[in-house]
């Protein structure tokens, strides 16, 4: 007890993180969601492609503990399976957007002038195609299929990250302690890499979080539309539009997918803002 | 400010030849070929390449992008390839359903977002508030094609209330309206929400409370005016995302909007129109949201005019 | 009153064009056509005016809804189904609701003793819905845009064969042939030689059928209005030659979603719902006031060989055959198509098409497979691409099956799901060279049907051609060729059938062109308060009779 009250005690963040039950329950659903996504096809070795005609729209069993669908797969192994597909998208799709938009975001904020001014119009640019329908028109160019759901995530996600890093890095310019760094001397990339990223980390931590949920989201309605992951494969929003035809007959085929996704994302969303009132106080309320 | 305005609004043109330019590229970007589609499978190769010298997709790039710009400045977006009428008139018929939607979708998360964040914020940390933020956070948090789904079982099959195609009247325009709206109910309740507890905590609203104001009248006069402003920002932000969002609740509910047509006719390769409507789409964003930037200038003194 | 009256004329004329039709016919040879229809059409119409009786007891107005709109309303140029073109235009010939040739615009024909010449004799009494009066002029007019090579349109190929096609006199008209041919009948009767107003040539040419302005036929329907992508409305033509249609406006409503439709018939929006799904068809069947009519179409599903891909394995027969017998057509069935009723089909054709004979479903038999890939060289089996589209009812799921089955077989698929662009782009006109450098796909999804006749169905998608833009596998066998080219000028029907079932077997069990999957049916839900309906196996509703309780 006491040994654990000194751990938190060293991590203000974490102790504030925890403060609210709401977000502890969240991060735990979505290390849960994680962890199947990891060990889940080790745990439940069910092939998740396997066809079995005679188990179509199968109800719940001990053999298929969350039913079969229309071709006959269990369920439970599909959503295994595609909890790998949905995250591993949305980590994929939005890591390296938020790679790209750090990156972006701080050499428009850090060298201001003609670089800021193309950098900036170009995310006006993106910003100015309504949302989903930048991610349509990057699949219909490249195709359906989960590698180019993950370039449409990466695309999407980056022009909020350089607007946020960009305000970010030009706040923490201005500010004494940098200001202090130039003065004594230190190369750009030094006062980039060691003052300005690690400052701006919070927020962008924040950020990233939120888009993680809205990822997901846009993953599931490319596969609503057609332009998702490739069949056979399994993914949430794939099996959630593909069983929607019987969603009377069967309403499990859709209720199972459709709870899992929305409570990822409503955990990437709890957790964000949890880890926004632990990182930084002042925002709290945001 | 007069000079803030304009500077504002010259700033959108080269923004919007930025953007011409890259939904022109894109559109060609997209593997398929209008003609073969359009003409089928069956017709010999020299007919098709007659019907490509006769819409101009022969001629060079630059000289494709030109006329396209050059006739969108008058008003003229081609001709659809599909249905082979002007596709600003295409956009007419659909554009007003779009706006519909997505302005009845805003009123309405509007309207429920500010209702419920005023609830949260005077009930602070309580159940309500709970109940509130998980319920919105969960609004957001579905896919909507989903959620017109369970609507639509419910008040359409179940309790028969609406219609469940088309949007012919008022009432066909309720479920698409409560699903879109349904995004944005979720972080307009928490702008809200924010802002009235900020404005609570200012001094004139416990010098009013001092003075014997009943509580409600705090609330909702003193409080919520001054709350506004970061409200109606946050209003006007989400409405582009309804409008891109309007494209999932047209398919499920067979409303013959702009965002279906847009996704149609990237299925048909129907250039002029892909180009045509997310040009329109995106014109629009960018109105708004410039629309959103000077009211906010205009009712917050702290923001500079340069 | 007045109605009444008309409608009894209409009896009359009905029962005197059936008897007339196939009268002057020196040609009896052909299978089951004429006259053997007029006790139901008399029925039928006999039923209409007793129902034309009851003022106010049926609806004014029809919904039906259905998930694709058309491409073109121009009979030369549709491509999307025959569900719409028939209603709108008249041909001089037709098919009634079995499939049999009837007489339209015709009153009879005959022909000379060769087959080489053909003589119709038109109605009088027929009138385009903009009010001109139909001649044989008109039917030149129509045939010299039909034949045009220098300016072809979509069908030009297929009537290649016709060396000319006059107008004698006003209400006679003669189509001359290169040589006998054996479809002639069938392919004349088919929509695509349906009569155009030449006005409306002249005034729209390419642009003909593009909008509902510019549609103009003898058929039953003016069109009142098309909205792409969203409605179309069918009108009553009161001034129709045959029997007039009973309702006065039958309105096409494009959903393109599948439970928007099954909802919209459930909630009584529409009457009648095209495209449902087969487990919404078993559901939908179970409820009071709604029944599901399920009846035998004649298109087929079938995955096609790149019989010239560079995936080398493909290149070989035996490799071909041991993926047919790969494949469990009964389970697919059963898997996806049991709401529908649908089965395994048993020949390259449909029963219902003339030419047809039955040559057995293909078995299934892993253990052949796996020896004859072992004899062809590929015991450890091998890669291949697989493409599908949700464009047909439940590709997708069809190919996710065929990738679990070829895995038996020790066939690893990678499937490939495009949308419909893609798809139709693929067939343009490519040689072997660039379809596989371009797309690439071993096999593909493909329906085959809406022919009635063996040689307009199959000569053109398997007769050995240098580029896809018919034959969309580069199938070819000189075996294949030559019976094709028998049957097309054979008169005698049983050797004409044997031909055709030589073929099929050759198809099926030696040189496999596709793995034929499941014979289509056609399958409506319908409001239990519509009556007189009736579908053909091409697909097309009989919308004059078509009538709705209040």
């Amino acid at each position: 007890m006491k040994k654990e009250k000194t751990f938190l005690e060293k991590h203000p963040i974490l102790r504030r993180f925890m403060r609210r039950k709401i977000s502890v329950l969240a991060a735990v659903i979505l290390i849960l969601f994680v962890l199947i996504a990891i060990f889940g096809p080790m745990v439940w070795t069910v092939d998740p492609l396997k066809q079995s005609v005679m188990k179509k729209y199968g109800p719940i069993t001990l053999e298929h503990p969350l039913g079969t669908d229309n071709l006959g797969r269990d369920t439970l192994a599909r959503m295994i399976h595609g909890a790998r597909t949905s995250l591993s998208i949305s980590f994929a799709g939005v890591l390296s957007g938020a790679a790209i938009g750090i990156l972006l975001g701080v050499c428009a904020g850090y060298f201001s002038g003609w670089v800021d001014a193309v950098i900036s119009r170009f995310v006006d640019v993106l910003l100015a195609f309504p949302g989903l329908l930048l991610a349509i028109a990057i699949v219909a160019i490249l195709g359906a299929g989960s590698v180019n759901t993950v370039i449409a995530i990466t695309i999407f996600t980056i022009p909020g990250l350089t607007r946020m890093v960009r305000g970010c890095v030009i706040s923490l310019k201005n500010s004494e302690y940098v200001q202090a760094c130039y003065t004594m001397g230190e190369s750009d990339m030094r006062i980039i890499f060691t003052h300005i990223i690690p400052n701006a980390m919070s927020q962008i931590i924040v950020n990233v979080t939120l888009s993680l949920g809205s990822a997901i989201l846009t993953a599931s309605s490319l596969s609503f539309l057609g332009l998702g992951v490739t069949p056979p494969e399994a993914e949430w929003g794939a099996m959630l539009s593909g069983m929607r035809e019987v969603v009377r007959t069967y309403p499990m085929g859709v209720l199972v997918p459709g709870i899992a996704i929305t409570l990822v994302v409503m955990s990437f969303s709890i957790v964000g803002d949890g880890l926004r009132d632990a990182l930084d106080p002042k925002l709290k309320n945001n | 400010m007069l000079k803030y305005i304009m500077r504002r609004i010259l700033q959108m043109i080269p923004m919007m030849l930025v953007l011409s330019l890259i939904v022109f590229l894109m559109v060609r970007m997209i593997p398929g070929d209008p003609v073969d589609l359009m003409l089928g499978f069956d017709v010999p190769k020299d007919t098709k390449e007659f019907e490509r010298e006769r819409l101009g997709l022969n001629d060079p790039l630059p000289q494709q992008y030109i006329r396209f710009v050059g006739n969108a400045l008058k008003g003229d977006l081609g001709t659809s390839i599909f249905s082979g009428e002007p596709v600003v008139k295409e956009l007419a018929k659909r554009f007003p359903k779009t706006l519909i939607l997505a302005i009845g979708g805003t009123v309405f998360g509007a309207l429920v977002g500010i209702i419920l964040g005023i609830i949260a914020a005077v009930h602070r940390n309580r159940m309500a508030d709970n109940i509130i933020a998980v319920t919105s956070l969960m609004a957001v948090s579905t896919p909507s094609f989903f959620l017109a789904l369970i609507l639509m079982l419910i008040f359409c099959l179940q309790l028969k209330w609406f219609p469940s195609i088309g949007m012919d009247s008022w009432k066909g325009a309720v479920l698409p309206i409560i699903t879109l709206g349904a995004q944005a109910v979720g972080s307009i309740a928490r702008t809200t929400r924010s802002a009235m507890l900020d404005v609570i905590h200012q001094d004139y609203i416990r010098t009013s409370r001092a003075r014997g104001v009943p509580e409600h009248i705090v609330i909702y006069l003193h409080g919520f005016k001054n709350a506004l402003i970061p409200i109606l920002t946050a209003v006007g932000l989400r409405f582009g995302g309804l409008l891109a969002g309007a494209t999932l609740v047209e398919t499920v509910f067979s409303i013959p909007g702009i965002g279906r047509f847009v996704v149609d006719s990237v299925g048909n390769r129907d250039y002029p129109a892909v180009q045509g409507s997310i040009l329109v789409l995106a014109f629009t964003f960018v109105v708004v949201n410039t629309a959103v930037d000077l009211l906010y200038a205009a009712v917050d003194p702290r923001v500079k005019y340069d | 009153m007045k109605k009444k009256i008309c409608m009894a004329m209409a009896l009359v004329l009905t029962l005197s064009m059936a008897a007339g039709c196939g009268s002057g016919q020196s040609d009896s040879g052909q299978g089951g056509a004429g006259s053997t229809q007029a006790p139901e059409s008399g029925s039928q119409t006999q039923d209409a005016s007793q129902g034309a009786g009851g003022d106010g007891e049926y609806k004014d107005t029809i919904t039906w809804v259905i998930g694709n709109d058309q491409d073109y309303l121009d009979p030369q140029m549709n491509v999307s189904n025959s569900k719409v073109i028939p209603q709108y235009y008249d041909g001089l010939l037709g098919f009634d609701s079995d499939n049999n040739i009837v007489c339209k615009i015709a009153e009879s024909y005959e022909s000379s003793d060769d087959k080489m010449v053909w003589t119709f004799h038109l109605r009088e009494d027929v009138y385009f819905h903009s009010g001109r009066h139909c001649t044989a002029h008109d039917v030149e007019a129509t045939f010299d845009r039909l034949l045009d090579k220098e300016n072809p349109v979509r069908y030009t190929t297929n009537y290649s064969y016709i060396e000319s096609a006059k107008a004698a006199d006003d209400y006679t008209f003669v189509v001359t042939l290169a040589e006998p041919k054996s479809f002639f009948l069938q392919s004349f009767a088919k929509h695509q030689t349906a009569v155009l107003n030449p006005e409306y040539i002249e005034k729209y040419g390419t642009d003909l059928g593009s909008t509902a302005e510019s549609v103009d036929g003898c058929g039953p329907f003016k069109c009142g209005g098309w909205t792409k992508g969203e409605e179309m409305v069918f009108e009553r033509f009161d001034d129709y030659y045959g029997d007039v249609a009973q309702t006065e406006k039958i309105v096409m409503k494009i959903v393109s979603e599948q439970t928007s439709r099954a909802i919209a018939i459930e909630t009584g929006q529409a009457d009648i719902a095209d495209g449902v799904s087969p487990d919404d068809a078993v559901r939908l069947d179970g409820i009071d006031g709604i029944s599901v009519s399920k009846t035998d179409g004649n298109g087929c599903h079938l995955f096609q060989f790149n019989c010239k891909s560079d995936n080398l394995p493909l290149q070989d027969p035996k490799v071909r055959l041991a993926i047919c017998y790969a494949i469990d057509r009964d389970t697919i069935c059963d898997y996806l198509y049991s709401g529908l009723g649908e089965k395994p089909i048993d020949s390259v054709m449909a029963p219902s098409v003339a030419g047809y004979t039955s040559v057995g479903v293909l078995p299934y038999d892993v253990e052949k497979a796996k020896a004859l890939l072992a004899e062809a060289g590929y015991a450890d089996g091998f890669d291949m691409t697989i493409m599908t589209t949700a464009v047909y009812n439940r590709g997708v799921e069809m190919g996710e099956i065929l990738v679990e089955q070829l895995k038996e077989a020790g066939i690893n698929v990678t499937l490939e799901v495009v949308e419909k662009a893609v798809f139709s782009s693929a067939w343009g006109g490519f040689t072997p060279e660039e379809f596989n450098s371009q797309f690439g796909w071993d096999m593909f999804i493909m329906g085959s049907g809406g022919d009635a006749d063996a040689d307009t169905l199959l000569y053109r998608i398997i007769h050995t051609a240098d580029t896809n833009i018919n034959n969309y596998g580069f199938y070819s066998n000189s075996q294949v060729d030559e019976l094709l080219e028998k049957g097309s000028v054979t008169m005698d029907e049983k050797e004409r059938n044997a031909c055709y079932e030589e073929i099929a077997r050759i198809l099926f069990y030696e040189d496999p062109f596709g793995c034929y999957m499941n014979l289509r049916k056609n399958v409506y839900a319908l409001s239990d308060k519509i009556e007189n309906f009736s579908v053909s196996p091409t697909n097309t509703m009989d919308l004059v009779h078509l009538r709705c309780r209040k």
